[in-house]
């Protein structure tokens, strides 16, 4: 996987994991299932990808991150949207249905034949 | 949906440590794996299958773990930096809001700390190029110049002869002690240039120099171990001054011929800048050489040789084990001296640079001083404030590291401005003319002159800050200003102390400086710096060899005609005595301490005069003495009446007068000279001439004696030319080559030097020393006043309830000013004294360090103290008239 790729696929996490949070805080676990589920389990590869993104995000300020208690009962870091993570959503989203259209649209374009 | 549960403020202090990091990293990533595996178990897997599977879904759990704790780490990193930023920030803005409310104090701290490390810093830049700084040569500090000198008794051993190649050779192969071995053969020869043909200075070398000195080209190359062999091309290298001024610095140059003394070498290439033979290596009229050429091998003239010692061999020991090689091989009382490069130019600037560098951590001590007194004043008034804070809660550390910072800033802005002058001194140094330097020596302002004047500030400024917050201890802030401004007498003698002492060094320095100047002053109206500013010296070519009596005559003719000559008169040697030392074509190893010396009989002595050794008598022309503009003391000048039938005539200077005559009058004896064995004629002594002085300060260099014969009675070869012009001296030199050359094209002019340029070169580094240390002075003595202003300030504060309680009760203002000054005018009386008699003992030190100070330097003491009095009671004035005009009622209802 070339690097480009790699950021198509790292910008897109980080804009679901933002769209996971919009409920509510959430812990690891809930994110990555709510993404599952959202995604029909096409965006991970693997799993643990989303912890790396997770704190990347918190460094960049769009989300924070305290310790809670889970509904369980248990100890667990739960994360939440910060105004800058809501701008960022707000922003991009439309700009990646945009992208996506364009796309699709080019993909599916027909190819002239050659004259 | 998850019902957010509350936050433990607790877990919002970030974990100090990464293993607190990786705990929270691995609880939040185990938390994720039991989920998972739950949510398995639920669908039915078993607990181990479950764990695999979650495992599984997972991915690389240690590659997820490990790029988790190090994001986080760099995270609290950032963090602490941040808050670290943010509390410097906050003290920033409080010292500066602090110090905008007080800008005299700001300002004044910053500039004196500025004035202070800007001139230290320069001054040391400079001194550091020209005496510390290695010379630009590899291993310059195990190069030296290597002396063997051979006591010929023919003249009481005072002359000696130079060693040969050969010898020199044998140096390099027995010495142990001696790396490598290079010689110099100094060579005058006439070169074929642009403008025509000159006579230029230039030096041989041999194989072994280039290496040894590590010369580099600026166009072309140097020799190389093949230009040496014999049959090589004859080749020449062009000294970089002299390839811009004579050779009109034309790179295409390289690759042409020049021609010197008809031989003919191809020119390889120009030495760079810093490569070029100068002092201390060099000594020859020119200041640098103006061409090199391969030494040949049997070249048997060296006048200089440059060793290079090995690894840890000291000086000493090299020069005992030369020694014992030369009387080995010789078998002759030859003795060796090696002097260390450094020291070959050095010793002439110790005197000047010890003296400044003195000076200049004087005036850094009495700054650090002074600004010491300004923050410790200004912490006074601020105590109100600090003890606010002190209640509100600060601790210690924080008011310190308030104030330090607010230290900080002022020391800060005060070393900025210092740099800023230190690199404007500099770049002022870099005007130093090229050749009043010993060699090539770049000004620059180092790192280690920057780092130098950050430290000093630096620490300066926080020990001058710490001490006194430490001793104000928060119950006692809290417990009000009013202990400190009535502070414990001890501290107010201690500041007492303090400024006597400032004023005693300011004593030192300006009675210094004042010696100085005084001495330069005597030094520019000297005979040698006025009368002989207008004397011009056309030093002839050696190769010059006409006896002929008539070019004299129409040399004087010639040159008398310009407009702005006053007299000419031509001096010479001997013709015999030229014949004799008529040196090899083109060497001029031509030593006058090399030729035998006469003895000197006085008619009705059957004894020689003991102790008069004349040197070869200068044959000159009539208007010798105008000309040079030595006065004669007694009798007369040649005439007219001194020719070839008259007895043969003779003066004599001033210095042989006293060693022949004691105090009797020369003038009309006779006397007779003995040399090589043959009795001379009886000759009449006409006239005693001043003794010729070489140095304008006149001290340093006793007279030695002197024989003058008139031309009319000798046959001559002219050497030199001394042309008295009025005007410019500096400007007549080309007027002058024009128009010998048109009186004789054939004669060689070797060089042609107003001894303007001579003399100013001896004064100017006592300018440059006086005008240094007189800046130094006068600023140690504002600093003084500073010191004394804010003394006495302080100490009007101190008794202000007092004064304002003697106001109450009826003293005048003329009583309180005096109450006032009475203790400051003892203080700084008392210190004035103590300073002058450290100048007094300076004075002596210096006799020895400098251009030889007159001693008598009390009217210039007596100046400077009482002018320093005079400061420091007018400063003390202004504070203590202050108190007096004050309003007593409002100073005691503020208590």
């Amino acid at each position: 996987v070339s690097s480009r790729d790699f950021n198509l696929l790292r910008e897109s996490l980080d804009l679901v994991i933002l769209k996971a949070l919009t409920g509510g805080p959430r812990h690891g676990y809930a994110i990555a299932e709510w993404i599952e589920t959202a995604t029909r389990d096409i965006l991970f590869v693997d799993e643990g990808t989303l912890y790396p993104a997770l704190h990347r995000l918190a460094r960049r300020k769009l989300v924070a991150a305290e310790w809670g208690i889970s509904e369980n009962n248990r100890r667990a870091k739960y994360y939440r949207l910060t105004a800058a993570g809501r701008a960022r959503l707000t922003q991009q989203e439309p700009a990646w249905h945009e992208l996506v259209g364009a796309l699709t649209r080019a993909l599916r374009a027909p190819i002239p034949e050659k004259a | 949906m998850t019902r957010f549960p509350g936050f433990r403020r607790a877990a919002r202090i970030p974990a100090e440590r990464t293993g607190d990091i990786a705990r929270e990293v691995d609880e939040e990533l185990s938390f994720h794996l039991a989920m998972r595996e739950e949510r398995l178990r639920a669908l039915g897997l078993t607990p181990a299958a479950a764990a695999a599977e979650a495992r599984r879904r997972f991915g690389d759990l240690d590659a997820v773990r490990a790029e988790c704790v190090d994001s986080a780490a760099a995270e609290l990193r950032s963090l602490r930096w941040h808050e670290r930023a943010a509390d410097v920030a906050r003290d920033l803005r409080i010292a500066f809001r602090s110090l905008r409310r007080s800008p005299g104090f700001a300002l004044a701290a910053a500039s004196l700390l500025a004035l202070g490390i800007g001139g230290t810093t320069s001054v040391f830049s400079i001194v550091d190029a020209i005496y510390f700084r290695p010379l630009p040569y590899p291993n310059a500090d195990r190069l030296a110049i290597a002396q063997a000198t051979f006591p010929d008794p023919r003249c009481g051993g005072r002359c000696a002869r130079q060693p040969t190649m050969a010898e020199v050779a044998l140096w390099q192969r027995q010495a142990r002690s001696i790396d490598a071995v290079g010689a110099l053969e100094l060579r005058q020869g006439e070169v074929d240039v642009a403008a025509g043909s000159l006579v230029l200075e230039g030096a041989a070398v041999s194989a072994e120099l280039p290496s040894m000195l590590g010369l580099r080209a600026a166009v072309g190359r140097v020799f190389v171990p093949a230009d040496f062999i014999d049959g090589a091309p004859d080749v020449i290298v062009l000294g970089h001054a002299a390839w811009e001024s004579e050779f009109g610095g034309d790179s295409a140059i390289v690759g042409q011929t020049a021609t010197i003394d008809s031989a003919s070498y191809r020119i390889i290439g120009v030495l760079a800048p810093e490569s070029e033979l100068g002092s201390p290596l060099y000594s020859f009229n020119a200041r640098t050489a103006a061409y090199l050429v391969p030494q040949e091998r049997w070249s048997t003239t060296v006048n200089q040789v440059v060793v290079r010692l090995r690894p840890g061999v000291t000086v000493n020991a090299a020069a005992s084990e030369l020694a014992l090689v030369l009387r080995a091989t010789t078998g002759a009382a030859w003795q060796a001296a090696i002097v260390p490069l450094r020291d070959a130019y050095a010793t002439r600037y110790r005197g000047s640079f010890t003296l400044l560098l003195a000076a200049a951590a004087i005036v850094l001590a009495l700054t650090c001083a002074n600004v010491g007194g300004l923050l410790a004043a200004r912490l006074n008034d601020r105590v109100p404030e600090l003890a606010t804070r002190a209640v509100l809660g600060a601790g210690r550390a924080q008011l310190l590291q308030q104030v330090l910072t607010e230290t900080v800033l002022v020391a800060g802005a005060g070393a900025a401005g210092g740099l800023l002058l230190a690199f404007y001194g500099t770049r002022a140094a870099r005007l130093i003319p090229a050749e009043r330097l010993p060699f090539w020596t770049p000004i620059v302002m180092d790192a280690r002159v920057i780092v130098l004047a950050l430290l000093l500030a630096l620490i300066g400024g926080v020990l001058l800050s710490i001490a006194p917050v430490v001793r104000l201890s928060p119950v006692r802030m809290a417990s009000g200003m009013r202990e400190l401004v009535s502070a414990p007498p001890r501290r107010a003698r201690a500041r007492g102390i303090l400024v006597g002492g400032e004023i005693a060094l300011s004593v030192v320095l300006v009675a210094v400086a004042g010696a100085l100047v005084k001495q330069l002053v005597a030094a520019e109206r000297s005979d040698l710096a006025t009368a002989k500013r207008s004397v011009v010296f056309v030093a002839l070519s050696t190769r010059n060899s006409t006896t002929n009596a008539s070019w004299a005559d129409r040399t004087i003719a010639g040159l008398r005609g310009l407009p702005a000559v006053t007299s000419v008169a031509v001096s010479g040697l001997p013709a015999r005595t030229a014949a004799r030392v008529s040196p090899r074509r083109d060497s001029v190893a031509r030593r006058p301490g090399a030729l035998r010396r006469a003895q000197v009989y006085v008619e009705g002595s059957a004894a020689p005069v003991r102790d008069l050794v004349f040197p070869i008598a200068q044959v000159v022309t009539r208007d010798f003495f105008v000309a040079v503009g030595t006065p004669l003391v007694a009798g007369r000048a040649f005439g007219a009446t001194d020719d070839e039938s008259a007895p043969p005539a003779a003066i004599i200077n001033a210095d042989a007068a006293r060693r022949a005559f004691g105090s009797e009058s020369p003038v009309g004896r006779r006397i007779r000279i003995e040399a090589g064995g043959t009795m001379g004629d009886w000759l009449t002594i006409v006239g005693v001439a001043a003794d010729q002085r070489t140095n304008p300060f006149g001290v340093s260099t006793p007279p030695r004696p002197q024989l003058f014969r008139p031309w009319t009675q000798m046959d001559a070869v002219p050497s030199t030319i001394a042309v008295h012009v009025v005007g410019d001296s500096r400007l007549v030199a080309p007027v002058l080559r024009g128009a010998l050359h048109a009186i004789d094209p054939s004669a060689l002019v070797a060089s042609i030097s107003p001894i303007e340029s001579w003399v100013d070169a001896q004064l100017w580094s006592a300018r440059f020393t006086t005008d240094v240390l007189t800046a130094f002075a006068l600023f140690a003595l504002a600093l003084a006043c500073l010191g004394v202003y804010a003394l006495v300030s302080y100490l009007v504060a101190r008794r202000r309830r007092e004064l304002a309680i003697r106001v109450a009760v009826g003293a005048t203002k003329m009583e309180i000013v005096a109450t006032v000054l009475g203790p400051t005018a003892r203080l700084v009386a008392t210190a004035v004294v103590l300073g002058a008699i450290g100048a007094f003992a300076t004075a002596r030190l210096l006799r020895s360090l400098l251009f030889g100070s007159d001693g008598s330097n009390l009217t210039v003491l007596a100046v400077a103290g009482s002018a320093i009095l005079v400061a420091g009671l007018a400063a003390a004035y202004l504070p203590a008239r202050r108190a007096a005009a004050a309003d007593p009622l409002s100073a005691l209802k503020s208590e």
